[in-house]
């Protein structure tokens, strides 16, 4: 049959009122011309045969799943995996906003882990404390800095002699002696009268201006008393120095300890926070 | 999962995400192929070629009616799997489709082994009256009267205007119509006369 035959009935229109798919108006207007022309109405009815025997027909099951493998899509999945990546890397790394230097400052301090950070805090403050020990240990140590500093002026021999002490600390008694053969020198340099300065420089050089002056015989005065003396003030230079050959010896293993532990909280401090700043790297990672 | 959220992530290369997509579509895409191609070889064949091309396609996809997207490609598909077997195609009797687990799946117990045979009879002839068609009329009426979609899917499906669709579709029954009634012997007589 031709379509041509529905006279005024638009084709579509005959395909909407088969399904139903019409306006009120629409409708009428095709009953209208099937009431009209049986030749229409034989059309419509025949279409709406055709149409229940199509709707009739069984939904046909996929005989198989066709989910794709990667060997279908090879390319392109390698292709969009790689640009993902790209995607994938963290936007805040590319996007940080700029920091100034003080809170680049006070994130660093900040960073690392809680637990490791505030060891290491309390490893810091326990260093401070030992040295605060140590130090007030050896004030009150006989023969220490604060006696060396309060005593009266030293006479210039007794100074030369701590020096000589110090440069040779094994022996003592030899740096008397030494210090008495130096005094002697500068006497035959007085004596030949070459070379005032010298001898005057050497005295500035223990820094007691009124011993400037100071005469052979008081030098030598100075210098006999100088061997027990001078080893005395060495010994307790030299326990100051090395703090371990004190004269106090119930202070002495205190002392060592404190030195000890002193070098384990400096390492602890240390160790800590490194190992705060790299477990908090790995698990940002 | 939402569509969309598994469309974003087959494009960044997870498959699995995508095949949870062929899963939900499979069956309207096999129906549609098997109704175009009239063989469940081809009709196979062309739905697996189809979502290839669709995740290879993926990119272009630009939101909107998924499924409509997805079919236009199956049909497109079909329409190439038709003309490659047109070409390749050996005139024969013996190549007419019959299978065996679709022909198992649609007995109904209660009915007589004439029925039986009739029924086969039947759905054969209307599928040979679809095959009959050309390719735009057969795919406007398999959408419609046999998959039920709307005119404006269809007319999305096909690129074409929903009064050009709906034409197509009123074209497309009057020629399957025609061609049952030169065959009316072999329809139901409730439908032998009213199609006379």
């Amino acid at each position: 049959m031709d379509p041509q035959s529905l006279n005024s009935v638009d084709e579509d229109l005959v395909a909407a009122y088969v399904d139903g798919d019409v306006t009120t108006e629409e409708r009428h207007r095709v009953e209208a011309a099937m009431a009209a022309s049986e030749q229409v109405a034989w059309e419509v009815n025949t279409l709406r045969r055709t149409v229940e025997l199509l709707q009739d027909l069984p939904s046909v099951p996929p005989p198989r799943s066709f989910t794709l493998t990667e060997d279908q899509v090879a390319d392109v999945l390698q292709e969009r995996r790689a640009l993902a990546k790209i995607n994938a890397s963290p936007p805040s790394e590319v996007e940080a906003p700029p920091q100034s230097p003080w809170d680049r400052f006070l994130n660093f301090l900040n960073g690392g882990d809680l637990a490791l950070r505030n060891a290491a805090a309390l490893a810091a403050v326990l260093l401070l404390l030992v040295f605060v020990a140590e130090t007030g240990l050896q004030r009150t140590q006989p023969g220490g800095d604060e006696q060396l500093s309060s005593s009266p002026a030293v006479p210039e021999g007794q100074v030369t002699a701590v020096g000589g002490s110090l440069s040779q600390q094994p022996d003592s008694g030899t740096g008397g002696q030494s210090a008495s053969e130096r005094e002697s020198d500068g006497a035959v340099a007085d004596s030949t009268g070459e070379e005032e300065d010298d001898p005057q420089i050497g005295v500035m050089s223990t820094g007691d201006e009124g011993q400037q002056s100071a005469s052979p015989e008081q030098e030598q005065v100075a210098a006999q008393p100088q061997p027990d003396t001078g080893s005395g003030a060495a010994e307790s230079n030299q326990q100051q120095l090395s703090g371990s050959g004190g004269v106090d010896s119930s202070g002495q293993p205190l002392v060592t300890v404190l030195r000890y532990a002193r070098i384990l909280l400096v390492l602890a401090v240390i160790v800590l926070w490194l190992l705060s700043r790299t477990r908090s790297r790995s698990r940002r990672a | 999962m939402d569509q969309d959220i598994l469309i974003e992530r087959s494009l960044q290369g997870d498959l699995e995400a995508f095949n949870q997509l062929v899963i939900e579509y499979q069956g309207l895409g096999y129906g549609v192929a098997y109704r175009l191609l009239d063989d469940p070889d081809s009709a196979a064949d062309a739905l697996q070629d189809s979502f290839i091309k669709a995740y290879r396609a993926l990119d272009n996809y630009r939101g909107g009616n998924f499924k409509s997207w997805l079919m236009r490609i199956v049909v497109n598909t079909c329409y190439d799997h038709l003309r490659s077997r047109q070409r390749k195609r050996t005139e024969s009797l013996d190549d007419m489709p019959v299978e065996e687990e679709y022909v198992a799946q649609l007995t109904d117990r209660s009915e007589t082994p004439h029925e039986y045979a009739e029924r086969q009879e039947l759905q054969a002839l209307i599928g040979s009256a679809i095959t009959s068609l050309p390719e735009v009329l057969r795919t406007a009426i398999v959408l419609r009267d046999v998959e039920g979609y709307a005119y404006e899917e269809i007319a999305e499906i096909t690129s074409a205007a929903v009064g050009t669709v709906k034409s197509r579709i009123n074209r497309a029954r009057g020629r399957v119509r025609d061609y049952l009634s030169k065959n009316a012997e072999l329809l139901p007589s409730v439908y032998r006369h009213s199609l006379k």
